[in-house]
């Protein structure tokens, strides 16, 4: 670890002090942290999935409070402000969802902000003003009179970052703005915004996942892991893999062999699958990927390289467009789940929303995949012995620790929920599993139960198709790697050739580490 | 006798309820909340101003008792469902219930002798007595001031800033937050206007209509501005319209009744509600943005 | 708690009149004959519109309806008595039932295929509803000599065994559908979580139309039951008294499990039928029950918030 850069209070344009955020019931989502940001540079924030980002940056904007710490900007204490008064006083945020109003169109959309909006009658030259200076500057070209809603997802992302910039701004934090460019576009934005850094002394800070223009454009990079700040440092002292390490944070352990190995036709294909996910908006394009029997496969990748549509198209979730998906010879790319799961294919997904349901009981939520099916109902009547006889199934087989079978699933922690929705799987003799994060939340020992039963799947024949964060899981377990790149397949390789470098160098897009 | 001119003299004579209590639903559904419960909140004000008229024999207090009410309930109800959260569909119910159910109570708390007299209503303006045009040109204030509200709060709506930043923060609540509109306060204010409007619709049917009161005085008009809204896609203009359509079709019973003789004047209002109910339908059906504010009747929470 | 909360109301309302209250309960509720008798249909009326309400809910399906539903049961048991003149009981309950039933699937066809949100259109059938008893009372089944418009009288078919079997009947099978059918695990599940009723399959336009229906039947049968019980003897407008609505709150009152639910009705009737009593003595609105299931209803939604 690189020591921590200081930076003299006064050139700090914002500091934060201990700051520590938990959400109930007991989720610590920022752990002590310090923080001191110098006025007029670049800031790149990156780090994975809940490592503490976005909540970071919500708390600086004063959405959420923290649960204990301080904030200063421009020198000020701001530690429970408004949203309002700290948008007053420069900062501005551009949030991961669109936060447009897809109902009005541009001009509108600047203008309802603060800066433009205090007098009582509608005028929206003042801020609609702004706005094409600004994008005649930048070089912005799109219909500011069409509803945003009407407008390409691109547009919509670079109007969000274009109408706070037409407001007086000091401080701009973007929170994964370039999901929805291309790297290309991206580029464009980041030059454009360095540029503005150079030009009025704007600080920028910007969390991404795209590794390519990280290391081009900002002046810093901070790395951040499981709520805290593991490295910081401008970019001349930095080699790709100290990001990665920084990044992951784990040693690779130990492999486990696979028994056997057959090299028969797979149990699942994928052939130039193209699917998207309606309820997220994410997309896959041309994914060719195989499971044979006795093997797991790992796909990996950051969090918007669109492995997370992964699983949902394979179960029927998502509207697959072109391609298809083959499970044990037959072409289910157009089945809807309940099919699906008949013919032995059953998932757990990270989405516990789409898995369990929370206020139903155990054995309910364990039936959810066959309660249609002998025995556990008979024309109309639903055998509650059988549910309850599964229940308990599950709950000695798989070390479900539960007050009683009877109670409602969500008494129950994260950790034996996952366990719940993976015995659903197990115990109906599936033939293959997709398991989408399947340990995340889960303590060490946990963990590895868990992964031991996709283990004993795999060596009993069965099939595992594990999607996964944790690059540690995903090393020790899987046969064979691919990697998922802004929703293609970028690299697939057996497991006995890679390395944690050479995978997490993958993921963020690079050639190599 | 009843012609014509009468019909419609009667059609506008009853339209401010319909139209201020469609607008008031109007406004607070454009922000994202749902009120559910006006018919109560409109019991309740016509009521006590029945009261207050009565015991006070002073017309300006007893126009004002309503619209104070209003402020009242539109704070509450903020509270529970804006604050709180709480599910929007159940409070409204509640706040009805409470509502139907205290009308007659605060009715009882009237010194002997007092219940069921006439009260004073508001004065006609008389501009012109011609006996065809008098239905329009012949009504009290408050006519012409509903009948202006129409395009005032059309204006307001969308001529100000602060009719845009309602309108955001009933489409995208969070996407509003962080660009510093003030969703909690802009969302009680558009319930506390609600309010307002609904208590000075429930007053006008005493003072304006009946001179009088009985039980349940409104007669489910609070129920109906949910769908009148709907009919009239949250656009004020359209909304304030078909109230005053709906306002004719009411009084068309009397009408019906002469000319068609068998059918019944229930046959008319049933009509309408049906009438209501199918234009929901096809506006749905066939209507673009027929959705409504995205985010309506959900509750915005942080974190 | 939820006997607490109803007495704790109780006893506000003693603002007017006192702990005669009370007294008038015990005495005149629950020591007259006439008071039992009332206090047993209601409660079986209560419990049918609030397993109307109970069971829609449950799958997410806001069903405001129960007035009109109800209307419309009473509606088609009036004209079975008159129109076609039957006595027996199973074609009344099923008349109603149909009924009810039909008029609950009219906002759930318009949910599915035209996406009209449900509480809007099963609010304003209630007034449609309404206006066709108005109309019906005022012609076709008029009763001639009567001042305000009615229905001939009607025999009374239910007694205190009918009623209580009616009630006990409604509550086993609503609890062993939602306990031990299919179809009310489908409709537990549907109602929440759609999600995860998406992964297992469960067709949320069907099961929410069934559970309108069955709403719907159990308000229409309450709707038969009003005017041939202890309650009223002829069909009349407004008979639906507000216990469609009332009977959402009992479903609320209830957590919306199926077994509160008789009790939370008790209660509920209970307090109907002593302020009964007391409007006899005092003048004292009936209504203000209604306004105390009102509140009730608030602080449940406030205190039930997910």
């Amino acid at each position: 670890m690189l020591p921590a850069v200081k930076v003299p209070q006064q050139a700090a344009i914002l500091r934060v002090e201990n700051l520590t955020k938990t959400f109930p019931p007991n989720v610590q989502v920022l752990n002590d942290i310090d923080l001191s940001l110098e006025k007029g540079k670049m800031y790149a924030l990156i780090g994975e999935n809940g490592a503490g980002k976005s909540t970071l940056l919500k708390i600086a904007i004063g959405l959420y409070k923290p649960s204990s710490g301080r904030l200063f900007f421009k020198g000020e204490e701001i530690t429970g402000k408004s949203v309002g008064e700290n948008i007053d006083s420069g900062m501005a945020m551009v949030t991961q969802g669109l936060s447009l109003i897809s109902t009005f169109d541009s001009v509108e959309n600047t203008a309802i902000q603060r800066e433009f909006s205090r007098k009582f009658v509608l005028d929206l030259s003042d801020g609609g003003g702004k706005l094409s200076e600004l994008a005649r500057r930048l070089d912005f070209k799109t219909d500011f009179n069409k509803k945003v809603g009407n407008l390409p997802l691109e547009d919509c992302q670079k109007v969000e970052v274009l109408r706070r910039l037409a407001c007086s701004v000091d401080l701009l934090m973007l929170d994964e703005p370039s999901t929805m460019l291309t790297p290309l576009e991206e580029e464009h934005l980041l030059h454009a915004l360095k540029n503005l850094v150079a030009e009025f002394g704007l600080t920028v800070v910007i969390t991404t996942h795209k590794f390519q223009n990280l290391l081009k454009y900002p002046d810093e990079i901070l790395v951040m892991r499981k709520g805290a700040i593991v490295l910081r440092s401008t970019v001349e002292h930095l080699s790709p893999s100290d990001v990665v390490r920084a990044v992951t944070g784990e040693e690779p352990r130990e492999r486990t062999k696979a028994d056997q190995r057959v090299e028969a036709a797979p149990l699942l294909e994928l052939s130039s699958l193209d699917s998207v996910d309606q309820r997220s908006g994410r997309s896959l394009k041309d994914i060719s990927l195989k499971v044979h029997s006795g093997e797991l496969v790992g796909v990996v990748g950051s969090a918007f390289s669109g492995k997370d549509v992964l699983a949902k198209a394979v179960m029927g979730m998502a509207h697959n467009t072109r391609g298809s998906v083959i499970f044990d010879g037959e072409d289910i790319t157009r089945w809807k789940t309940r099919q699906i799961l008949s013919k032995g294919l059953d998932c757990v997904l990270k989405d516990i929303d789409l898995m369990l349901v929370p206020t139903l009981s155990l054995g309910d939520n364990l039936a959810l995949n066959q309660y249609y099916e002998q025995p556990f109902s008979k024309r109309f009547l639903m055998n509650r012995r059988a549910i309850d006889a599964l229940a308990e199934k599950a709950v000695t087989a798989f070390a479900i620790r539960t007050p009683s079978i009877r109670a409602p699933v969500q008494v129950l922690s994260g950790g034996n929920q996952r366990k719940v929705v993976l015995a659903r799987a197990l115990l109906k003799e599936s033939k293959v599993v997709v398991a989408e994060d399947p340990t995340i939340g889960l303590d060490i020992g946990t963990s590895q139960e868990v992964m031991d039963y996709l283990v004993r799947l795999r060596n009993r024949g069965g099939g595992v198709l594990l999607i996964s964060e944790e690059l540690g899981d995903v090393m020790t377990y899987a046969d064979t790697i691919y990697v998922l790149y802004e929703g293609t397949v970028r690299n697939v390789l057996p497991a006995s050739e890679a390395t944690l470098e050479q995978v997490g160098a993958y993921i963020l897009g690079l050639d190599k580490a | 006798m009843i012609d014509l001119p009468t019909v419609l003299f009667v059609a506008f004579l009853t339209c401010p309820p319909i139209i201020l209590s469609s607008l008031g639903m109007n406004v607070c559904e454009r922000a994202g909340e749902y009120n559910i419960g006006m018919e109560g909140v409109m019991l309740i004000c016509a009521t006590t101003t029945y009261v207050v008229a009565l015991t006070t024999s002073n017309l300006v207090l007893s126009i004002l008792v309503g619209p104070l009410l209003g402020v009242a309930f539109g704070i509450f109800l903020a509270v529970l469902q804006v604050r709180l959260g709480a599910n929007q569909a159940f409070v409204g119910l509640g706040i009805f219930l409470v509502g139907a159910g205290i009308d007659p109570y605060i009715a009882h708390f009237l010194p002997e002798g007092l219940m069921g007299r006439a009260v004073a209503t508001l004065p006609r303006l008389e501009i012109i007595r011609e006996p065809y045009w008098y239905f329009i040109l012949d009504q009290n204030v408050f006519v012409y001031i509903s009948l202006a509200a129409i395009p005032v709060a059309w204006l307001l709506m969308n001529r100000t800033f602060f009719g845009l930043k309602m309108t955001a923060t009933g489409e995208n609540p969070a996407g509003s937050d962080v660009v510093g509109i003030a969703v909690f306060k802009t969302k009680l204010i558009s319930l506390v206007v609600s309010c307002v409007l609904a208590g000075f619709a429930g007053g006008y049917f005493v003072y304006g209509i009946l001179g009088g009161w009985i039980v349940g005085i409104t007669g489910g008009v609070g129920f109906l501005a949910i769908a009148v809204v709907r009919i009239g896609k949250w656009n004020p203009l359209l909304v304030g319209i078909y109230s005053v359509i709906l306002s004719v079709l009411f009084s068309f019973q009397y009408l019906a009744q002469i000319v068609f003789g068998n059918i019944p004047g229930e046959f008319f209002l049933s009509m309408s509600y049906l009438i209501s109910i199918v234009s929901v339908v096809l506006t749905n059906r066939f209507g673009k943005s027929a959705a409504g504010p995205a985010a309506l009747g959900i509750p915005y929470k942080r974190e | 708690m939820l006997a607490f909360l109803a007495a704790s109301i109780l006893t506000y309302i003693a603002g007017a009149p006192f702990l005669e209250f009370y007294a008038t309960l015990v005495r005149r509720g629950l020591g007259t004959s006439v008071g039992i008798e009332v206090l047993i249909a209601l409660t079986t009326v209560l419990v049918l519109t609030g397993l109307a309400a109970c069971i829609p809910f449950s799958a997410s399906m806001w069903n405001i309806g129960g007035e009109g539903q109800l209307c419309m049961g009473g509606l088609a048991a009036t004209v079975a008595l008159v129109a076609l003149g039957t006595q027996s009981i199973c074609v009344i309950v099923l008349f109603s039932m149909i009924a009810g039933g039909a008029w609950a699937l009219i906002p759930a066809i318009l949910r599915f295929k035209f996406r009209t949100n449900e509480i809007v259109s099963t609010l304003l059938l209630n007034f449609v509803a309404a206006y066709s008893v108005l109309y019906a009372t005022r012609e076709p089944l008029r009763l001639p000599q009567a001042m305000a418009p009615q229905s001939p009288i009607l025999p009374q078919l239910f007694f205190i065994p009918g009623l209580l079997a009616v009630l006990v009947a409604s509550v086993v099978v609503s609890y062993v559908l939602m306990e031990k059918t299919r179809l009310g695990y489908e409709i537990q599940v549907v109602g929440r979580s759609p999600r995860a009723a998406a992964y297992a399959g469960i067709s949320m336009t069907y099961t929410g139309a069934l559970a309108m229906i069955i709403g719907g039947a159990f308000a229409g049968l309450a709707g038969a039951i009003i005017p041939t019980s202890y309650l009223m003897s002829a069909l009349m407008p407004g008979f639906s008294s507000m216990y469609g609505f009332v009977g959402m709150g009992v479903a609320l009152m209830a957590r919306l499990r199926t077994v509160d639910i008789p009790l939370n009705a008790f209660i509920v009737a209970l307090l109907f039928v002593t302020l009964q009593f007391l409007h006899a003595g005092t003048g004292i609105p009936l209504l203000l029950a209604v306004a105390v299931v009102g509140l009730v209803m608030i602080v449940v939604a406030v205190l039930r918030r997910k």
